[in-house]
């Protein structure tokens, strides 16, 4: 375990080596440099451009040195938890993302976490109940639940709190709790807003995880172990949750790092029709005032998150199944 | 209906003959499918008896798998028994090595008590009931023909033995540990200690079928099934696993059902035989009566179809078409399309009874009776009868000259 | 059983030609085999492989249905000049919000009209909250008329042609699914943004398919570094989540090129992340295949790469990349949709669902006109018959499975 643990860190490397560089290429995509654009900006708003700021930048970034030494100089910043500056908000980049992707993070995983939550037993009585009128249900509204993007799940919500219910529904925290530090009484604030976008984002995750954990019971159901364990006079609940859901649940587990980075997708744009101050809008304002240190950093960080996740999902797959451990 | 016939009346009270162990009644188990119901066993009978081998052959899809898996209440959705009688004697109490008893508690309470073993109706009881539960497993146990897909492979080898032990008898952790290498060292494993903590994907073939075996005779059953059990292994390694499975037997007392459709396995293994064709057992015999006097014309066609010893032929026969579409069976007697002493309008209208020709055997053909004893039927009748003797008599005296030149005499 | 065996293979002798050698002789069989209903089995013996999926598709009632749909949106596509009533940018200030006309055989004194119609609209302003009422004018009644001639356009972009499939006589309005906020008919609104949202999901998922064709076989049928360095690759872009990297990407898209540029940039940008997931299938595929008997035998008689790939492995698993491509349209058109929701994909005045759902993002605009969502009621249509459809044609893509 502890071998296969260190091989597969090892191999993170490259993947976040490819990762940051994809990142970068983001950063240099809108034409132009970006430093030129953000003076044409402070200009066209009328401001002095000290040039003396302007010089320490583009000392710093190495904007007038080749591309990779603007690599390098960026990726050494990012070592040493630097990652570049906001032009937009005037501000590093550091100190803007990490509160919003605490809360980005927080959002997917309590996302995964609840869709496991719900579709393990959907999918397991579905695929053991198969074709009972259970299974056509939970098939049919994992079909709807799929269909919906995520962002139109959240409109019509909205739409029907606003119109019916006339409640505002949006943001992660209470008007008085928005900017204060964090106390038990923010935590239960927040948790209090955040059902409504991990449902939202949810729907449509469970649905899917309904269908695949169906898929893979079903193949599995019938192989003859589960015949065996039958034959020994298990009790038919035992006989399935010990052996078929068991083996069924690693494909589950192996992909875990692809639907948190499903989740994290979906959830960019929720978080933008909900308003949360997450990192979503964040990004997206980013895109559209052309801040692409932030908008990478963003990237980047979400990139990462998944990555773990994918590490964390396969060490788990390790530990539960034994052919991937010990070969 | 018709004469010699064995129909089990409703009233019959659960009892068996001594030395019978298990005796299947017209059994039918079927799979209602969206494309039509698909007939596996479709009445089947058969006795099993006491310490005996019993080999039940016969071509893929006959329905032997679900007929064994039948008598444990195992059989996969949407397969469902549908009627007939499996009459089963429960174990004595205390059987087992240990004296350790139908354990769990909610098991069985009324069948051990004391009193002579009580004989149950296998195919009443619920697949997911309780006393069916405290049979399989601890009374009859099974043995499956894909030894690398019948462990499961997120569990250790040990640890899926250990539980059937825990399962039907008390004892602790440790005490099912030592069991089961014990177990292990008895099914010939090397180093068993260290197996035991082995996944099912890091020991041979062989030696994870000596594990199944193992796991099977881990509570000391009375009657073991092994359904194919060495078709998935090499020759040697099945000779090994038939070799073991015998000497079990012998040691444990136990009965065996073989499930096989290797007639080679059969003449080595098995005491009787039951050969079945699609979803009945059209001939039972012992298995010397079986080889050198099979009635059953299926069960002749079958043995002129493996080659013999001392009786070298040119070509070997085969059964001529195909095992009809399970959806839609012949009607009469199902083997009619490919029998070659088929007679039209009996065996395709009339399903053959079970006809007792000597004590212990018994054949499901309209030649040996069931035909009705009008004239004509009569005649006709004869006239086959007399061909099939003419042929075996022919197809045994000519040796060299083989069955084809005996047929082909009579044909004239 | 993976029953990739070439068609040929199953073109066997019928059961009835089994050699009976050795059989005292035929003429004095009772029965026939044929008496046993094995010879109706032919037919599937000899169907060709393509017919086999079609008739195991066939049997796929929903899968059926959702191929209809696809059909008709895609003709709604082609045809949107004819369908609309109106223009997609015809606008009205007047008609701002204004609420559907629903069509009436039975006019408000319940005389019976063989013709249907529509009322006319009349707009007052509600004095206190200065908010735009709609009533409905009973005095003015318009027939609803077929054929109906209307703006000229191109059918096609070729033929020029002034009918419309329906609409209003005089000065009347058909607003079946009311109004956006420039007065625009929903309905022309939507049929159009069809267009749009269909194509460019269609081209992207095109492109990606032929770059993971290119990428997926490459990498499955050599194997070795060349595959390892393409799993990695995709592995990477897979960590991304897609949304997120789209928005980033779009950056790159000036906000000052046509419509035109626009349209195709944003396609390229959805393909970029979607060719990833039809490599891995193509890959999974040839890894299969390149194991099969029949690949080895035509490698053994002397068959060039060429040929083993096109002519061997190639149509033994398209159907299942027609099956995946149609599973993949659907992440297409969520992606577009999404993207120009946020404003950086495509852009008035192209009209594209996403485009049109721009509206529904004011929650106050929508608890006004609720048919503003109707885009994404379109949407998911859209998402559930490719879903279905590539479901059905992945089950029916294995014909000799059971």
């Amino acid at each position: 375990m502890l071998q296969y643990t260190a091989r597969r860190l090892v191999v993170l490397i490259p993947t976040l080596f490819a990762i940051s560089i994809i990142a970068f290429v983001i950063i240099q995509l809108p034409p132009g440099d970006y430093l030129t654009s953000y003076i044409s900006q402070l200009a066209a708003n009328g401001e002095q451009v000290d040039q003396s700021t302007i010089q320490g930048l583009q000392e710093q970034y190495g904007l007038n040195k080749p591309i990779y030494v603007q690599y390098a100089k960026w990726m050494g910043g990012l070592l040493r938890g630097d990652f570049g500056y906001s032009f937009d908000w005037r501000r590093p980049v550091s100190m803007l993302l990490w509160n919003r992707l605490a809360l980005t993070a927080i959002i997917g995983v309590s996302t995964l976490l609840l869709t496991w939550l719900i579709a393990f037993p959907i999918g397991i009585l579905s695929a053991v109940r198969q074709y009972s009128i259970g299974d056509y249900v939970a098939t049919f509204v994992a079909f709807i639940g799929v269909a919906i993007p995520e962002f139109l799940t959240a409109l019509v919500l909205m739409w029907v709190a606003f119109a019916y219910f006339n409640q505002s529904v949006g943001g992660l925290f209470s008007g008085n709790f928005v900017d204060a530090p964090w106390s038990w009484d923010r935590v239960l604030d927040l948790l209090s807003h955040l059902w409504i976008p991990v449902i939202i984002i949810g729907v449509n995750h469970t649905a899917g995880l309904i269908r695949t954990m169906r898929a893979n019971l079903l193949d599995e159901l019938h192989k003859p172990y589960v015949v065996t364990a039958r034959a020994k006079g298990l009790p038919e609940w035992k006989v399935i949750l010990k052996y078929p859901v068991r083996v069924a649940l690693n494909p589950f587990v192996s992909t875990a790092g692809w639907t948190l980075a499903g989740i994290l997708s979906g959830s960019a744009i929720v978080e933008q029709v909900l308003n949360l101050p997450t990192t979503g809008p964040l990004n997206l304002r980013a895109v559209l005032s052309q801040d692409m240190f932030l908008a990478g950093s963003i990237i980047l960080m979400l990139a990462v998150l998944t990555v773990v996740g994918t590490l964390i999902s396969d060490l788990l797959l390790a530990w539960l199944d034994p052919r991937i451990r010990l070969q | 209906m018709l004469l010699p016939v064995r129909q089990p009346k409703p009233s019959d009270a659960l009892t068996l003959p001594p030395d019978v162990l298990l005796r299947i009644e017209d059994l039918r188990t079927y799979f209602p499918l969206m494309e039509g119901t698909v007939k596996a066993v479709d009445g089947a009978s058969l006795t099993l008896r006491r310490g005996r081998t019993l080999a039940v052959v016969g071509e893929s899809g006959c329905g032997k798998s679900v007929m064994a898996r039948s008598v444990m209440q195992i059989v996969d959705r949407p397969g469902r028994i549908v009627s007939g009688r499996m009459l089963y004697r429960r174990q004595a109490g205390g059987s087992g090595p240990n004296g350790a008893n139908g354990a769990d508690g909610q098991s069985g309470a009324d069948g051990q008590s004391g009193a002579a073993p009580d004989v149950v109706d296998l195919a009443t009881l619920s697949p997911g009931g309780a006393e069916i539960r405290a049979i399989r497993g601890e009374e009859i146990a099974m043995v499956f023909q894909e030894p690398m897909t019948s462990f499961s492979p997120v569990h250790t080898v040990g640890s899926q033995i250990a539980e059937a032990i825990r399962l039907h008898h008390a004892v602790t952790k440790q005490e099912a540990r030592e069991r089961t290498i014990d177990m292990l060292r008895r099914v010939g494993m090397p180093r068993p200690e260290r197996h035991v903590d082995e996944y099912p994907h890091q020991i041979s073939g062989g030696m994870r079928q000596r594990a199944m075996i193992a796991m099977a005779l881990s509570c000391s059953p009375q009657l073991l099934i092994a359904d194919e059990p060495s078709t998935a292994l090499d020759v040697t390694t099945q000779a090994q696993i038939m070799e073991l499975m015998l000497q079990l037997k012998d040691e444990m007392g136990m009965s065996i059902m073989l499930i096989t459709h290797d007639l080679a396995v059969v003449a080595e293994m098995a005491d009787d035989v039951a050969v079945m064709y699609l979803g009945r057992v059209v001939e039972q015999a012992d298995v010397e009566a079986l080889f050198h006097d099979a009635k059953h014309p299926y069960t002749q066609a079958l043995l002129r179809s493996i080659p013999q010893l001392g009786r070298p032929v040119e070509r070997l026969e085969v059964i001529r078409g195909m095992v009809p579409d399970p959806y839609n069976r012949p009607a009469g007697c199902t083997f009619h399309p490919r029998c070659r002493f088929g007679i039209r309008g009996l065996c395709n209208r009339i399903e053959p009874p079970a006809v007792d020709v000597a004590p212990g055997r018994q054949v499901r053909c309209l030649l040996y009776g069931g035909a009705g004893d009008a004239p004509d039927t009569a005649a006709a009748v004869g006239a086959r009868v007399a061909r099939m003797a003419h042929l075996q008599a022919g197809g045994a005296g000519n040796g060299a000259a083989g069955a084809a030149v005996g047929g082909g005499a009579d044909a004239r | 059983m993976t029953a990739t065996t070439p068609p040929l293979r199953l073109t066997g002798a019928p059961p009835s030609a089994v050699p009976t050698g050795g059989l005292p002789s035929d003429g004095d069989w009772a029965f026939e085999p044929d008496e046993t209903g094995i010879a109706q089995e032919d037919r599937v013996f000899v169907a060709s492989p393509w017919k086999l999926v079609w008739w195991k598709f066939r049997k796929h009632r929903l899968a059926v249905v959702a191929a209809l749909t696809v059909i008709a949106l895609y003709f709604v596509a082609g045809f949107a000049e004819f369908l609309a009533p109106y223009d997609a940018n015809a606008y009205s200030a007047a008609l701002t919000y204004a609420p559907p006309t629903t069509p009436h055989v039975f006019d408000a004194e319940g005389n019976f009209h063989a013709r249907p119609f529509v009322y006319g609209l009349s707009q007052t302003v509600e004095p206190t909250a200065l908010r735009r009422v709609f009533t409905i004018d009973t005095s003015k009644r318009y027939e609803i008329g077929l054929f109906v001639q209307g703006s000229p356009y191109k059918l096609m972009g070729l033929i020029p042609w002034d009918r419309h499939l329906y609409g209003v006589s005089g000065d009347g309005v058909i607003l079946l699914a009311g109004a956006d906020r420039l007065g625009q008919d929903m309905v022309s609104r939507v049929i159009f943004g069809t267009r749009i949202s269909m194509t460019i999901s269609l081209i992207s998922i095109f492109v990606s398919f032929v770059l993971g064709v290119i990428l997926g076989g490459v990498s499955g049928y050599y194997g070795g570094t060349i595959d390892n360095a393409i799993q990695r690759l995709i592995e990477v872009l897979r960590s991304f989540p897609h949304i997120p990297l789209w928005i980033a990407l779009s950056a790159a898209v000036p906000k000052n090129w046509s419509a035109l540029k626009t349209y195709f940039a944003i396609l390229i940008i959805l393909s970029i992340v979607n060719w990833t997931g039809l490599a891995r299938v193509v890959r999974g595929r040839f890894l299969a295949m390149r194991e099969e008997d029949f690949v080895t035998a035509a490698r053994l008689v002397g068959s060039s790469e060429r040929r083993i790939i096109f002519r061997h492995m190639l149509p033994s698993f398209a159907s299942h990349i027609i099956a995946s491509i149609s599973l993949a349209i659907p992440g297409s058109i969520i992606g577009e949709t999404s993207l120009s929701f946020l404003g950086i994909g495509l852009r008035p005045p192209v009209v594209s669902w996403g485009v049109l759902l721009q509206q529904a993002q004011n929650i106050r605009s929508v608890s006004q006109a609720p048919w503003l969502l109707l885009p994404g009621l379109l949407v998911v249509v859209a998402v559930l018959a490719f879903n279905f459809l590539g479901d059905g044609l992945r089950d029916a893509a294995d014909p000799y499975a059971r």
